[in-house]
């Protein structure tokens, strides 16, 4: 991946390594707290995995990094700089593969590409498009066909060529592996790890605790919208792993 | 940024089929609307010109015959009554016609409830004044008018833009794309304002181009009175795209949406006609026309009755008409008597007719101030403007042939009161009926800015609403 060009100038104290910083971050729908006072950090190369039940406060936390809804309370930080005051600037830095990534079905899957990373202000010739295309692993035949015939694990492939062509320093990733055969979860992983390589902070959630021993490099539990455990995956070994979790679940 | 999006979003218009099944459709509303249009123009052109040869001919003959008398080919004893003045005042009307503008065909406006040839006798004709005062009216026909071009832009057009528009943004959150989307570097607003900026420039050139073919098919001469036509209709599709975008923004369900520019629709084109116009009526009744036919028609038969005396009268007022050689009785001393009584029955009829006039002139007044709360009304008042189908147009007309028929008995009258009889050169010396369509004061530079002020204030109120809104409720419902 090409350097990273990173605006650090404004951030004063801000440890170039933070990509992603997560301040006492809260939301509140009314009476209902669906993220209490949150506080983590995902570094340069680091693949954070955030784990825990449906309605823990995964999804919520990839909103408020995205700048979706507002935070009741606390920030979140991308670069040093908070998404809500800099809400541009710091989707310029980021890719977002949702938990089913949905791509223009009328449009091939280089027009996607093309489209998305257009939008991000990257312009690309036909021939890079295709390289990042490859490089995110889909095959050549499948460039040019439309969007309506690929499968999930291919659209997620995009969805990386994306990242790769916005020359992303941060990516969020929504559950990428539910919903794909243990092959496609495999490659998707294999693809983390290299992105990881080149210096990608990556904030995933998702229920599979294997991937996340596999792949990631920190793992926080989360039950009911706070963050209960923060470990190095590296400490850790599988079966600890899952008594960890199960202990807080119950 | 925006060529990005005309570029992918154009490449799916085309994929999907949108952009080509709209043009198909519109263009044959708009053949259709146009072959209707042209064809009620050349009926009311074959009528006109029926009217007019049919006053040429009987010219000619009267003519023929008079040219005969004036070279004793002909006997005075038999047909020397073929020149007397009140036989061809009476016998050969001048014809007023009200040609049809050259874009008659756009708006049937009041065309069907008006004549567009009247006659100028030399006796009171009662229609010529009661000829604008019409309380027939076909309520579908008020409601929807024919099916001309007015109808397919007022009423259908909108339809179309908003089927074009009403889910844009929901479409892509129900989808599922509008989460990636949000993911790069722009703002929900600009994103959908582009996307919606995009499909009314497809919609303007699909409506232009199925105007023009449509225009070109009908055989319909060019003018530049084309030119405010396209300019109207091209704010008419902004203010409909702007009311999808004030939907869309609210972030709500394709079905939500689809209610809320039904809604819309129903209120500014069908409901709030329909209630200016009962309205109208509520607020400024018109006196029933056949009241005021029976009223005109009594006062007529009372002055008729005092003919001679009013004859006597009339005399005093006008000295000027005695006749020069007293010598001679004047041959038309009975109808003499019968055309000053006509003044008397002007004179009695003048109330009814005011109050007439007044009533209706103020229901005009209240209609044509209340367009401006719906662009489908303002649009309708425009293009009966443009067509030359209004209710002033018609009003103008009957005026001008009111204004005519004195100008016609003006050059009798003293004719006969000098007991003059009609000679072969003078019909050449006849005065002559002309409509000109300049005489009604165009209403279009109101009607457009009124439009554009819609179209403006909407696309404001889709900003501030997106403000209001923000991103959360569009994402997360």
């Amino acid at each position: 991946m090409a350097d990273l060009k990173l605006k650090t100038d404004v951030i004063p104290n801000h440890n170039l390594n933070d990509m992603l910083e997560a301040k006492q971050l809260t939301k509140k729908y009314n009476d209902a707290t669906a993220l209490d006072a949150v506080s983590f950090t995902v570094n340069k190369g680091d693949i954070f995995c955030l784990l825990g039940a449906n309605g823990a406060g995964k999804t919520t936390t990839i909103n408020l990094f995205l700048n979706f809804i507002q935070p009741t309370g606390g920030e979140a930080l991308i670069n040093g700089l908070s998404v809500t005051a800099h809400s541009l600037e710091t989707k310029k830095l980021l890719s977002y593969i949702p938990e089913n990534l949905i791509l223009y079905p009328n449009l091939t899957g280089l027009e996607n590409l093309e489209y998305f990373s257009g939008l991000a202000g990257k312009k690309y010739s036909k021939d890079e498009c295709k390289k990042f295309l490859t490089e995110a692993g889909l095959q050549e035949e499948a460039h040019s066909r439309k969007a309506s015939h690929y499968s999930k694990g291919m659209r997620q492939k995009v969805g990386i060529a994306i990242a790769l062509a916005k020359n992303a320093a941060v990516l969020l990733l929504d559950e990428p592996t539910s919903g794909l055969d243990p092959k496609a979860s495999n490659e998707f992983s294999e693809l983390l790890t290299k992105l990881s390589a080149l210096g990608v902070a990556t904030l995933m959630a998702t229920h599979d605790l294997f991937r996340a021993k596999e792949t990631g490099t920190h793992i926080g539990i989360m039950k009911e919208g706070r963050l209960l455990e923060l470990l190095t995956t590296s400490h850790v070994n599988h079966t600890d792993l899952e008594k960890l979790y199960l202990k807080h679940m119950n | 940024m925006f060529f990005h999006y005309v570029k992918y979003e154009g490449l799916q218009l085309i994929r999907n089929r949108w952009a080509v099944v709209l043009l198909i459709v519109f263009v044959v509303l708009c053949l259709f609307a146009v072959s209707n249009g042209t064809g009620k123009v050349t009926l009311r052109k074959a009528e006109t010109e029926t009217a007019v040869n049919t006053m040429r001919e009987a010219d000619e003959v009267h003519k023929a015959k008079i040219d005969s008398l004036e070279k004793g080919l002909l006997s005075l004893e038999d047909d020397g009554w073929r020149r007397r003045l009140n036989y061809i005042g009476n016998r050969a009307p001048r014809v007023a016609v009200m040609p049809p503008a050259s874009l008659a065909f756009l708006a049937t406006g009041q065309s069907d409830l008006y004549p567009h040839t009247m006659k100028a006798y030399l006796y009171v004709n009662i229609e010529t004044y009661a000829a604008s005062f019409t309380e027939l009216s076909n309520p579908v026909q008020l409601m929807f008018g024919s099916f001309d071009l007015a109808f397919v832009l007022i009423y259908l057009l909108p339809l179309l833009v908003l089927a074009f528009s009403y889910n844009l943004l929901s479409e892509e959150k129900e989808q599922g794309l509008l989460r990636l989307t949000l993911a790069q570097p722009v703002s929900l607003y600009g994103w959908l304002f582009n996307k919606m900026l995009l499909r009314f420039f497809l919609m303007t050139a699909i409506v232009w181009g199925s105007l023009i073919v449509a225009l070109l098919v009908a055989g319909v001469s060019w003018s530049f009175g084309i030119l405010p036509l396209l300019g109207l209709v091209t704010l008419y599709i902004f203010f409909w795209f702007a009311v999808a975008l004030i939907v869309n923004v609210f972030g709500k369900t394709s079905g939500t949406n689809a209610v809320a520019v039904i809604s819309v629709w129903t209120v500014l084109v069908l409901l709030l006609p329909a209630v200016i116009s009962q309205l109208a009526n509520n607020l400024y009744p018109v006196p029933s026309r056949v009241n005021m036919i029976h009223e005109m028609r009594t006062a007529k038969a009372e002055a008729e009755k005092e003919a001679n005396k009013i004859l006597a009268s009339y005399y005093r007022d006008h000295p000027e008409l005695a006749q020069q050689d007293t010598t001679v009785k004047n041959q038309y001393q009975f109808y003499l008597g019968y055309f000053a009584s006509q003044d008397v029955v002007k004179k009695s009829v003048a109330p009814v007719l005011e109050e007439y006039r007044e009533k209706s002139e103020a229901q005009k007044q209240f209609v044509e101030s209340f367009r401006f709360v719906s662009p489908a009304l303002l649009l309708q008042h425009a293009l009966n403007d443009i067509a030359g189908t209004s209710s002033r147009h018609y009003e103008a007309y009957k005026n001008r042939v009111i204004a005519f028929t004195e100008e016609w008995r003006a050059w009798f009258l003293p004719r006969m009161f000098n007991n003059e009889l009609m000679s072969s050169s003078d019909f050449e010396k006849l005065p002559s009926f002309e409509y000109n369509y300049d005489e009604v004061a165009s209403s279009f530079a109101a009607d457009f800015v009124a439009l554009l002020v819609f179209a403006v204030l909407l696309t404001g109120i889709s900003v501030w609403v997106y403000r209001k809104e923000g991103l959360e409720p569009v994402l997360t419902s």
